[in-house]
């Protein structure tokens, strides 16, 4: 009969497997099997842990060589009005990032207002990072998932706007503590 | 030509361990423990020993209804790559390499 542990260590490693490349998937489906011919339990977790890493590492090297050739093939994409055409859609990405903040910024705190009186909101001040943070994050990266297939670019330019955001807010942070 | 691979002391100790045996398949659990190496370290070198066609692969089957297990054995090349870089001293447990990599 399995222990728990044993039974984590399998999930762990199948899952690594069902998520990594299909080359790299032999390979793990090969440590997989080994796992049933250890005796130790933590060994066997041990093993797992470590054949989850070569199966990263394995599938990620697969997918960057992959983006690499794919790069290499579509060089002449790289053309100067190609790549204005690129920088243009990014820049609107971030702008319609920018767009969302400030309406997220005004109309939320607003609305926040004008529900909770002021000296509630004093009590509740983490309500403030709502329409700052909470919810422009949220926006932008369900933006930027839907947007990721057909207007790459432009999802670039929003997932920019929502890491400079989270950096801004951090440093913010950081130096008002 | 082989293509480049790094000679670790890792990897001279997984080809010291198929050399103990050249024609028989080995299993990646008992060259682990042969070798001391955990499956982190070990794999990798197995994948870039079967990248650089140094190693084949295989999958027995032996149970039903139980997955297959992965074998490894060196190829003709391989083996000559393996004689090539490990040697071991007089009392014969020590790897090293022509090259000047040791273990």
């Amino acid at each position: 009969m399995s222990s728990a542990v044993r039974k984590f260590a399998v999930r762990l490693l199948g899952a690594v497997i069902r998520g990594s490349q299909l080359e790299s998937q032999g390979w793990g489906n090969a440590m997989l099997r080994e796992l049933d011919f250890i005796d130790s339990d933590w060994a066997s977790l041990g093993w797992a842990l470590g054949g989850a890493t070569a199966v990263l590492k394995h599938s990620l090297a697969i997918t960057a060589r992959s983006w690499v050739r794919e790069q290499i093939d579509h060089r002449g994409e790289w053309t100067l009005k190609n790549v204005g055409k690129k920088l243009a859609r990014l820049a609107s990405g971030v702008a319609i990032s920018a767009g969302l903040l400030a309406v997220s910024i005004v109309g939320v705190a607003r609305l926040l207002s004008a529900v909770i009186s002021a000296r509630t909101f004093e009590h509740l001040h983490w309500l403030g990072w709502l329409p700052i943070l909470v919810i422009p994050e949220g926006i932008f990266a369900i933006a930027a998932i839907a947007l990721w297939r057909n207007r790459r670019d432009m999802a670039r330019g929003i997932v920019l706007g929502a890491v400079a955001l989270g950096v801004h807010v951090i440093v913010h942070v950081m130096t008002h503590k | 030509m082989v293509p480049r691979l790094r000679l670790s002391p890792q990897t001279l100790q997984v080809l010291d361990a198929f050399l103990e045996a050249p024609k028989d398949w080995k299993y990646g659990y008992d060259i682990s423990r042969d070798t001391d190496l955990k499956s982190g370290t070990l794999y990798p070198i197995l994948m870039r020993l079967a990248d650089r066609k140094l190693l084949e692969t295989s999958w027995e089957t032996t149970e039903p209804g139980k997955p297959p297990r992965h074998l490894y054995r060196l190829t003709a090349s391989g083996l000559r790559f393996a004689r090539e870089h490990v040697v071991h001293d007089v009392a014969g447990s020590r790897v090293l390499d022509l090259r000047g990599a040791k273990s």
